[in-house]
């Protein structure tokens, strides 16, 4: 454990081998949070001296939030704030109550005459309305996010945190898009 | 500013209305001053400043109706929110640690209340503020070590340029940047 | 035409016309793609990215049993079916909960976690690809803690390197396999 108050060698001062140990790891440490990937997990002396460090770099601009975390954390407390109570469940009618309301209007012309009757088969037996296949853009569509985060490289392979914040970031803009042309919720 | 203060009250506006999605330009200009000046010299760790951003932005859409509009910008009442959630921080982890304790303290933002002092110049004043702090700490090291932080941590060059300015080797150099921190760690503290 | 009868086409008129304003219009009875990102998808998304946060705040505290404990509820989060998402939001939550297991000294659990990602993924991808990555690094803590033991475990060691070693093949083969295939779909 770092001694806050034990006095810190001269520069000159040869380390000693826990020292010269220490130091090296704590070099790695700072390096990885350089590059942006601080170690999962550290010892609780070296989470304290990196705090000194990140407060440096911070105040110098060197510890900037990068806009995809950015952007990921306001959608989160948009999110946090607004709730589901905003949005409001799309409209929609039970199959067969709406296939009743159809059927309503033509079983009373039928009934009051032939032409009716004529005219409902003319409607009936006329081709149906060609059943639109929605062509979904990919980015609105649910699909591997291979494409998203590529190979991912070994010193990355705990990096799950920062993946998860670019999927989610890039399944919401898909998602807006398809919001805004009106599709299902 | 990429935000208007008059397009800034149009949009506080909207929300107060019940419209919080008009939030978002205010929140997405904001998240940075707020991340890299107010949040994250006070706590040092970034997993825990995201976190505290994510609170802070959060809280001010939920209370959003309760912000009055004095001609002046919101970041001021934004930023006092990251305040208290930073202190709220430092309370539940009962943080002990002498910089991120003297880093808590209020930097007085010189700027007039009365103004429509924009947030940048808010922003930039309170990282001045940080900095000279770090100044007058790092002006207490000695050269070696005020050299090491300076090469590593502000100008981020590698160990192995580090090393070589400082004619060292690499391990030498590893050592000197782990006494520096220290160094400036238990200077900051008694600073205070 | 006497009023009765005027009565009658007037009816018939409408009749008509309300069964003409039924007809429903072509883009009501668009297939509503199942393939979509649905709002379900983005909750189980969000929720898997509070988890992932909610660990990295503990790790930073050094409080790996709860970071552990948060990564593992991501495991049982419900995706919409067969949304592609899940095995990859999944795959990636267990090659962080065997390394968080590594580095609590669990190796079996550690194994156990990445075999059973392996076993239940669809596909091959770069998730997938990165849990054998995570496979060899555990062979790897397996080989140094043999290598502690003495001369009695070389023969074990020198195994698991090898295993090691053919994780990693396996990795990087999934990895330019997959490379291959997104480049041919540009």
């Amino acid at each position: 454990m770092i001694d806050d108050d034990s006095s810190v060698p001269d520069a000159d001062a040869e380390p000693t081998p826990a020292e010269l140990a220490h130091a090296r790891r704590f070099a790695e440490v700072v390096d990885k949070t350089l590059l942006g990937r601080p170690p999962a997990a550290m010892s609780a002396d070296d989470r304290a001296l990196l705090e000194v460090a990140t407060v440096i770099r911070a105040v110098h601009g060197n510890a900037e939030l990068a806009a995809p975390a950015r952007r990921s954390i306001v959608e989160d407390a948009l999110r946090q704030a607004i709730g589901s109570a905003s949005s409001s469940p799309s409209v929609v009618v039970p199959i067969a109550r709406a296939r009743a309301r159809r059927w309503l209007p033509w079983s009373v012309a039928g009934a009051t005459s032939l032409v009716a009757a004529a005219a409902l088969a003319v409607l009936w037996l006329r081709p149906p309305a060609p059943v639109h296949e929605a062509r979904l853009p990919d980015d609105q569509r649910s699909r591997s996010a291979d494409a998203l985060v590529g190979p991912i490289a070994r010193e990355r392979a705990g990096d799950a945190s920062a993946r998860i914040d670019e999927i989610f970031a890039d399944r919401l803009d898909g998602f807006r898009a398809r919001r805004l042309q009106g599709g299902k919720r | 500013m990429e935000l208007e203060l008059a397009e800034e009250q149009q949009l506080v506006e909207e929300a107060q209305q019940g419209n919080l999605d008009a939030m978002r330009p205010i929140l997405e200009r904001y998240a940075t001053p707020l991340y890299s000046t107010v949040i994250l010299p006070r706590l040092g760790d970034a997993a825990t400043a995201e976190e505290v951003l994510r609170d802070t932005l959060a809280t001010a859409v939920e209370k959003i109706r309760r912000f009055t509009w004095q001609g002046k910008t919101i970041y001021p009442w934004l930023r006092q929110i990251a305040i208290n959630k930073v202190f709220d921080v430092h309370r539940q982890a009962k943080r002990s640690r002498r910089l991120a304790d003297a880093m808590v303290h209020e930097v007085a933002v010189v700027s007039d209340p009365e103004s429509h002092a924009d947030a940048q110049l808010i922003a930039d004043q309170e990282r001045a503020a940080h900095r000279e702090r770090i100044a007058g700490t790092m002006d207490q090291l000695g050269e070696r070590y005020r050299l090491a932080i300076e090469l590593r941590l502000v100008q981020e060059l590698s160990r192995e340029e580090c090393a070589r300015r400082l004619g060292v080797t690499i391990g030498t150099f590893d050592v000197l940047l782990f006494r520096a921190v220290r160094a400036f760690r238990k200077q900051f503290g008694e600073a205070q | 035409m006497s009023m009765k009868s005027k009565a009658v086409v007037a009816w018939l008129l409408v009749a008509l016309a309300a069964c003409a304003d039924r007809d429903p219009p072509p883009t009501t009875r668009t297939a509503e793609p199942t393939e979509a990102i649905d709002q379900d998808l983005m909750i189980a998304l969000g929720q898997a990215k509070n988890f992932h946060h909610k660990a990295k705040v503990y790790m930073t505290d050094g409080n790996l049993v709860a970071a552990t404990a948060s990564v593992r509820q991501i495991l049982s989060l419900a995706f919409p079916r067969g949304a592609p998402e899940a095995d990859d939001v999944r795959n990636d939550a267990r090659a962080l909960l065997a390394k968080l297991l590594v580095s609590q000294g669990q190796l079996d659990e550690a194994t156990r976690t990445v075999d059973e990602g392996l076993a239940q993924s669809e596909r091959e991808s770069f998730f997938v690809a990165n849990l054998y990555t995570v496979q060899g690094e555990i062979h790897e803590a397996r080989a140094s803690a043999l290598d502690a033991g003495g001369e009695a475990g070389k023969a074990a060691a020198t195994d698991e390197r090898h295993k090691a070693i053919a994780s990693f093949d396996r990795s990087i083969q999934i990895n330019e396999r997959l490379q291959k295939k997104l480049m041919e779909a540009r």
